[in-house]
């Protein structure tokens, strides 16, 4: 691995659909073990930018390197574990319905194992694998709710549990994609640092998208600012100050306070 | 909190897992069904009986078109002969099969509809979508509730008896005419067609029937102005895809009575004429495939899919 | 009210109009072409004493044999017992064959599980697999079991087994195309996430697709199970030993109280197992 080489790397890169053009970014580089939040307007590009530095979406133009390796050369087996290094939480969670919450976590391993292997853990985890994920939630602290239906856990608890899935895979990175859209307000600040806690703890680059600007600016170190489709600043979060944060939000009053 | 008490933490959540007993043993059970079933049922003993081979070997025999046989493969005398097959017996039967299953989807759509709203729990009840000021008495709620519990018995009798045993006691009753057919396949559906018209009715949004009872309208000005317009085009999709399956069963009702495909092929069997059964067998499967791209093209074209029952 | 009806109608009211018409016509020249209406009053000349004879023996099901049997006969309702047996045998024999062909012919047919998001659609490889899946499925439904069992009765001879595989091949067809459409209607979310998280296809289907369908996959095979009891009581119409074959023979000697008997035994069955699903589809699809 090379030391020197940024964590994540973007250059000249774009995201079009047809011949709309929804995302540039001419220049992005994420150091090991940094933390940064995506800010912007709804439809500024945030979620889109997160997948393609999750491997989730390929770029229509430009290049993604991660740790100095360009990743189009990444097929099959490379890619896979690629993904698996990175540990992305959905904004709509995307458990399985109907499962518990241990199938949930120990869905998170299925990249770091072989083929029949995945199906063992899934059918018949060992006592190792129940430990792991039990240990796991009580970091967490819905260590009790492991073996219930994820259908009937609340939407912080689901969110929760979304989380465990992604740390379940060992990952490198955390993408989290609107992490407190999908919890009340009140509880957001709370779920925003023990991302942070989690990512410090682990020595993970941890990468956010977020509409709620006050909140990026207090708690993350870096913020990247992204209005209608490009990269509007990249810096120490002071540099959000109240009139940048007007700059991004201006095609969209009041945006900033939802 | 160490190994050992983790693993007994672990015990403690699997032991207090929500389970769903009745789901499990459901499951259980129909795999005890399906062992006894193989096991007691002679299947596996049977598969090569006395004699069985010589008679697969005159089925392959027979089964090819006797316009073919004694001479080498020509394609071209098989679709003659097929072409000479639909136009003596084979266009006439297929009329006949998709004419009973038209007639009967119709026959039960006329029984089923109507029926429906007396088995509507929302509709067939002393006090529609909305309390009366004053409660209903004791004998109005009496009269409603055996009014809908015999509607829907009476479909449930009926969906629960295939429609080729009420064809045959049908046929039984009134000899054999196209009508024993009709009835048969026609009364069988008319029963899932009323359950799943109640069903649908039941799902109307209820406020806006009770808004009309606030105004001052009665139950069958409910029923004719609102109930009645908002579920035809899905009692029609309903009706359709209802269609296809009454197709597939009129190919072999023929077999009672009636000169249809499941007649001809009757006949063909009696005479162990192979030939002229496959041909029968082609006819039906034609006619099938046929009436299910025109009935999915249908439901397309009225913009919604509904899975279902019995095919 | 008026646009409430409006939009609650659909979006083509016209269309349903029009399809209605096309039914009501439809319905009149086959009613034409079956002689229906000229046949109209044959319903009204139903052998009264028949008529009254059959309704009579619906309420008197006989419980001993009509006629005098030979001695060591099995009891009637041994006979009853047999038949109920039987019935629930071959229906099980042949769904349990039509799940072991139907689960993988429908995994087959489901476009999810051709369509590959790295290369966006099908490829023309899948594609043709997809469609040969499709066409097999298709083809084994559309034609009827007692067809089949035509077929396979004249190979194999008066075999339970030949039965049975009649029974299985429709219903395998059913179940793959229905099994298809539930798993391209299961939560594609999950799928999707699994598979950024490094999961391979066949895990991601294994751990979050199957998994999702299952309850829906588990309700439809309970209910095929209703329609496989009534398939194999008809199979008795051609020698079968089920229901189906007890019902006609006591017709043809007439002993219209033993035909009772048998047919409030085949609807027993038929409600016990429509409650029985039931029951699971309350609990499942919640």
């Amino acid at each position: 691995m090379n030391g020197s080489a940024p964590h994540f790397e973007l250059r000249e890169l774009a995201v079009s659909y047809g011949a709309r053009e929804v995302l540039r970014v001419p220049q992005l580089a994420l150091e090991r073990g940094s933390l940064a939040a995506i800010v912007g307007p709804s439809g500024a590009g945030k979620t889109t930018l997160l997948r393609v530095l999750g491997l989730a979406l390929r770029p229509s133009a430009g290049e993604l390197r991660l740790d100095g390796r360009a990743v189009p050369a990444l097929r099959g087996r490379a890619l896979r574990a690629q993904r698996a290094a990175l540990g992305f939480v959905h904004q709509e969670l995307a458990l399985v319905p109907g499962t518990s919450v241990l199938h949930n976590v120990l869905c998170g391993r299925l990249g770091r194992s072989t083929a029949l292997g995945a199906l063992r853990t899934l059918l018949y985890p060992s006592r190792a694998e129940r430990s792991r994920a039990h240990a796991l939630l009580e970091r967490l602290g819905i260590a009790e709710l492991l073996y219930r239906d994820v259908e009937q856990l609340s939407g912080g608890e689901r969110q929760r549990v979304a989380i465990a899935r992604a740390l379940a895979q060992e990952p490198e990175a955390l993408l989290v994609d609107e992490p407190i859209a999908s919890v009340d307000p009140a509880r957001g600040r709370a779920v925003l640092e023990l991302l942070l806690e989690l990512a410090r703890e682990r020595g993970l680059t941890l990468v956010a998208s977020l509409h709620h600007v006050e909140l990026a600016r207090e708690l993350f170190p870096r913020v990247i600012g992204l209005r209608a489709g490009s990269l509007a600043l990249d810096g120490p979060s002071e540099l959000l100050d109240a009139r940048a944060q007007r700059e991004l939000f201006a095609l969209a009053p009041g945006a900033g306070h939802a | 909190m160490n190994e050992c008490q983790r693993w007994k933490a672990i015990q403690a959540l699997r032991r207090a897992r929500p389970r769903a007993h009745f789901v499990c043993a459901s499951a259980l059970a129909f795999a005890l069904l399906v062992a006894w079933a193989w096991l007691t049922g002679g299947f596996l003993a049977s598969a090569f009986g006395t004699g069985s081979a010589e008679r697969l070997a005159r089925f392959a025999r027979e089964l090819e078109p006797h316009a073919l046989r004694d001479r080498d493969f020509d394609l071209g005398a098989a679709l003659a002969w097929f072409a000479e097959r639909a136009h003596t017996v084979g266009l006439a039967a297929s009329a006949n099969t998709l004419a009973l299953a038209v007639a009967a989807t119709a026959l039960a759509a006329l029984l089923a509809w109507p029926a429906s709203f007396f088995a509507a729990r929302t509709l067939a009840t002393a006090e529609p979508f909305l309390a009366n000021p004053r409660p209903a008495t004791e004998l109005a709620r009496l009269a409603w509730r055996t009014l809908r519990a015999s509607v829907r018995t009476a479909f449930v009798l009926l969906r629960a008896i295939p429609e080729y045993v009420l064809a045959f006691l049908a046929v039984a009753l009134l000899g054999p005419l196209a009508w024993a057919l009709v009835l048969g396949l026609a009364l069988h559906n008319a029963g899932i067609l009323g359950r799943l018209g109640a069903e649908m009715l039941e799902g109307a949004p209820p406020r806006a029937a009770a808004a009309l009872r606030q105004a001052g309208a009665t139950r069958a000005q409910i029923a004719c102005a609102a109930l009645a317009p908002q579920s035809a085009t899905r009692f029609l999709l309903l009706l359709f895809y209802r269609g296809e399956t009454c197709l597939r069963e009129a190919t072999v009702l023929g077999m009672v009575a009636l000169p249809s495909l499941g007649y001809g092929l009757a006949q063909a069997r009696a005479r162990l004429f192979y030939d002229e059964m496959l041909f029968f067998i082609a006819c039906s499967a034609l006619l099938v495939l046929a009436g299910d791209l025109f009935s999915t093209w249908i439901r397309a074209r009225l913009g919604a899919t509904r899975r279902g029952s019995c095919a | 009210m008026r646009d409430a009806q409006a939009s609650a109608r659909g979006r083509a009211p016209s269309a349903s109009f029009w399809l209605a018409t096309f039914l009501a016509v439809a319905a009149l020249l086959a009613a034409a072409r079956l002689e229906l209406f000229a046949t109209l009053h044959a319903l009204g000349n139903v052998e009264g004493e028949l008529l009254a004879r059959f309704a009579a023996a619906a309420f008197t099901p006989a419980l001993e044999y009509e006629s005098s049997v030979p001695a060591g006969t099995m009891p009637l309702y041994w006979k009853v017992l047999e038949g109920l047996r039987a019935t629930l045998g071959f229906a099980l024999a042949g769904l349990s064959l039509a799940l072991l062909f139907g689960l993988p012919l429908g995994v087959l047919c489901a476009r999810s599980t051709w369509r590959s998001e790295a290369r966006g659609a099908f490829s023309t490889a899948a594609r043709a697999l997809w469609f040969a899946s499709r066409a097999l499925a298709v083809g084994l439904r559309s034609v009827h079991e007692l067809l089949w069992a035509a077929l396979f009765l004249a190979a194999l001879g008066a075999s339970p087994l030949a039965a049975a595989v009649a029974l299985a091949l429709p219903y395998a067809g059913t179940l793959a195309k229905v099994f298809s459409e539930l798993l391209d209607e299961a939560d594609e979310r999950a799928v999707r996430a699994l598979e950024h998280g490094g999961a391979a296809r066949w895990q991601s289907f294994v751990a979050a697709r199957l998994p999702g369908a299952l309850p829906d996959l588990t309700v439809y095979a309970f209910y095929r199970f209703e329609c496989a009891l009534r398939s194999a009581a008809v199979l008795g119409f051609f020698g079968v030993p089920t229901l189906g074959l007890y019902i006609a023979q006591a017709f043809e000697n007439q002993h219209l109280r033993e035909l009772w008997t048998y047919l409030y035994a085949l609807l027993l069955l038929v409600l016990a197992a429509e409650r029985w699903s039931g029951a699971l589809r309350r609990r499942l699809s919640a």
